[in-house]
């Protein structure tokens, strides 16, 4: 990885973060570019193999296809999944299932950051007590300008460092483990291709109320599991199915909650 | 206090969004959440208001320093309401700090909970399955889909709601306690789990290699899961994990764990096979 293509990624990294303001914040950040998907497809053009990063992003996102940060509290950082593990796999030439595995173990590190971040942007919050006890609104507005150091170092810099030190070694590792350790390599694969399920269940955790709500999910799974249909498939057949729910079921259950 | 009466344009409602939608997490805090935001989306309408009336900002501006969170993309329609207040309080409406502190309290918390169901919840999801559907083979279309998808639904969606906070005000918050609004929710529910059950049983892999042979009959496991229940041991897993998070409350940092942990207990006879070469073992891997 060259000294530019590790600034990009980096700035990526930085402008697809929580805190990061410039691609209209979390509609274009966040849960745009920042999604594994995404990022997969900027990592390719920046790095010049499209077709490996998206394999890697597919596999990547599915882990995180669920993934809800309520009330700011972010179960796995995907800034660093993204645009560490995604990149660093890359250029380590890591298989799909193994860049999962490797992936995750970013997301927990980038946690950590995630907490700085939140926890010492209150500092800011107090500057702005004393601007709004003066009447200061330009000046509070300032803070959210100002706050971007605190992020850009953590979710610019830092991954930047990162990236150059990592794609110097990951190669060497990932071939390491391939030549001496393979049974590693095949235990991580394992774990990727069921990490997914992680995802899944968080996803059914968030949005059903209740516990015979998991009847659906299984209408779901048995649409793809024996009829095989694709998922624009399954989002026509759920429309009609809720649209029945909304029309006969949805009253009753009112009743009964 | 001056007399006159100040009208919010729909330019000021414009930029109050735009404020929002860039900045609602620049200065994101655990202490305060989106305060600064708030504040940073309601400054078009403040700065008219009370421009040349420093006592009036800084009343304004303590009001709106109070914690405030939401689901950013569809809670400001608790924005749009609050504008609608401010502009009711100065044109001399009776309402104080408490009420309108009330209603953002009451709007927030509603939303941020439908908000995350409808938007990480269930429209993600769905576009990000149909993306990785259009990019299983390596093509970037699936990518290109999700951006373009995304933003268009989010920014006219959220758009609309912070217009329609600012059009019907306090009544939105009947509206939100109302039993069609209940309705609509476990409607989309329904959708989302329907939908994450397909997304499931296409990109869990989970397969077990065990399976016996006695001279010419070999039976496999899988092939016979297969036959009954296809992708039964992706949909097992999810159910527990489900379960173990529900019930027992497991953080997202241990489920991950537990897979590491399962597949690894699966994986353990097939591990020591290779590691004291005796094949025979290698058949009772799990996975």
């Amino acid at each position: 990885m060259t000294v530019l293509q590790a600034a990009l990624i980096s700035l990526l990294c930085y402008a697809g973060s929580l805190t990061a303001p410039w691609l209209i914040g979390c509609a274009g950040g966040w849960y745009t570019i920042t999604r594994p998907l995404v990022a997969s497809f900027f990592i390719g053009l920046i790095l010049g193999d499209m077709k490996t990063a998206i394999l890697i992003g597919v596999a990547v996102q599915a882990v995180f296809i669920g993934l809800i940060t309520p009330g700011g509290t972010v179960p796995a950082d995907l800034s660093f999944v993204s645009f560490l593990g995604i990149p660093l796999a890359m250029v380590a030439g890591a298989e799909p299932d193994v860049a999962v595995s490797i992936s995750v173990g970013f997301g927990v590190i980038g946690v950590a950051i995630w907490q700085v971040i939140s926890v010492g942007n209150a500092w800011f919050a107090h500057r702005a007590d004393a601007y709004a006890e003066d009447g200061e609104i330009d000046k509070i507005i300032s803070l959210n300008y100002w706050a971007q150091i605190p992020t850009f170092i953590l979710r610019g810099v830092l991954p930047f460092i990162l990236l150059l030190a990592g794609s110097a070694v990951a190669e060497g590792i990932i071939a390491f483990l391939q030549n001496q350790i393979p049974w590693l390599m095949t235990y991580l694969g394992l774990v990727g291709g069921a990490l997914p399920a992680v995802g899944i269940a968080i996803l059914v955790m968030q949005i059903a109320p209740d516990n015979k709500m998991i009847l659906w999910l299984l209408i779901g799974w048995a649409l793809v599991a024996y009829f095989k249909l694709p998922i624009v498939g399954v989002a026509v057949v759920g429309a009609l199915i809720s649209a029945v729910y909304f029309m006969f079921l949805a009253d009753r259950d009112q009743v009964t909650a | 206090m001056s007399t006159e009466t100040k009208k919010v344009t729909q330019q000021d409602l414009d930029k109050a969004w735009w404020n929002w939608m860039f900045f609602w997490a620049s200065a994101f805090s655990m202490e305060r959440m989106q305060s600064i935001a708030f504040i940073t989306c309601l400054s078009p309408v403040l700065k008219k208001f009370y421009g040349d009336d420093k006592e009036g900002m800084t009343s304004a501006l303590k009001r709106h320093m109070v914690f405030f969170n939401t689901e950013p993309q569809t809670g400001v329609i608790a924005n749009g309401v609050t504008i609608a207040l401010e502009e009711q309080r100065f044109n001399g409406a009776p309402i104080d700090d408490e009420m309108i502190n009330a209603v953002k309290a009451g709007i927030m918390g509603p939303m941020a909970g439908i908000g995350d169901s409808m938007i990480p919840g269930t429209l993600i999801p769905i576009l990000l399955a149909i993306g990785m559907g259009m990019s299983q083979n390596g093509s970037p279309l699936g990518a290109i889909f999700y951006m373009v998808a995304y933003l268009a639904i989010i920014l006219s969606l959220s758009h609309w709601l912070f217009n329609m906070g600012y059009k019907y005000g306090t009544e939105v918050m009947g509206e939100l306690a109302s039993g069609s609004f209940r309705k609509v929710t476990s409607t989309m529910a329904v959708l989302g789990l329907v939908v994450s059950g397909g997304i499931g049983a296409s990109i869990i892999s989970l397969r077990t290699p065990l399976g016996f042979a006695q001279g010419e009959l070999a039976v496999s496991l899988q092939s016979t899961l297969d036959g009954i229940f296809p992708s039964l041991l992706p949909l097992i897993l999810t159910l527990w994990l489900w379960r173990g998070m529900r019930t027992k409350g497991w953080p997202i940092n241990k489920a991950l764990g537990m897979v590491f942990l399962v597949i690894g207990i699966g994986y353990l006879p097939g591990l020591i096979a290779t590691l004291f070469n005796v094949p025979f073992l290698e058949m009772l891997r799990i996975f």
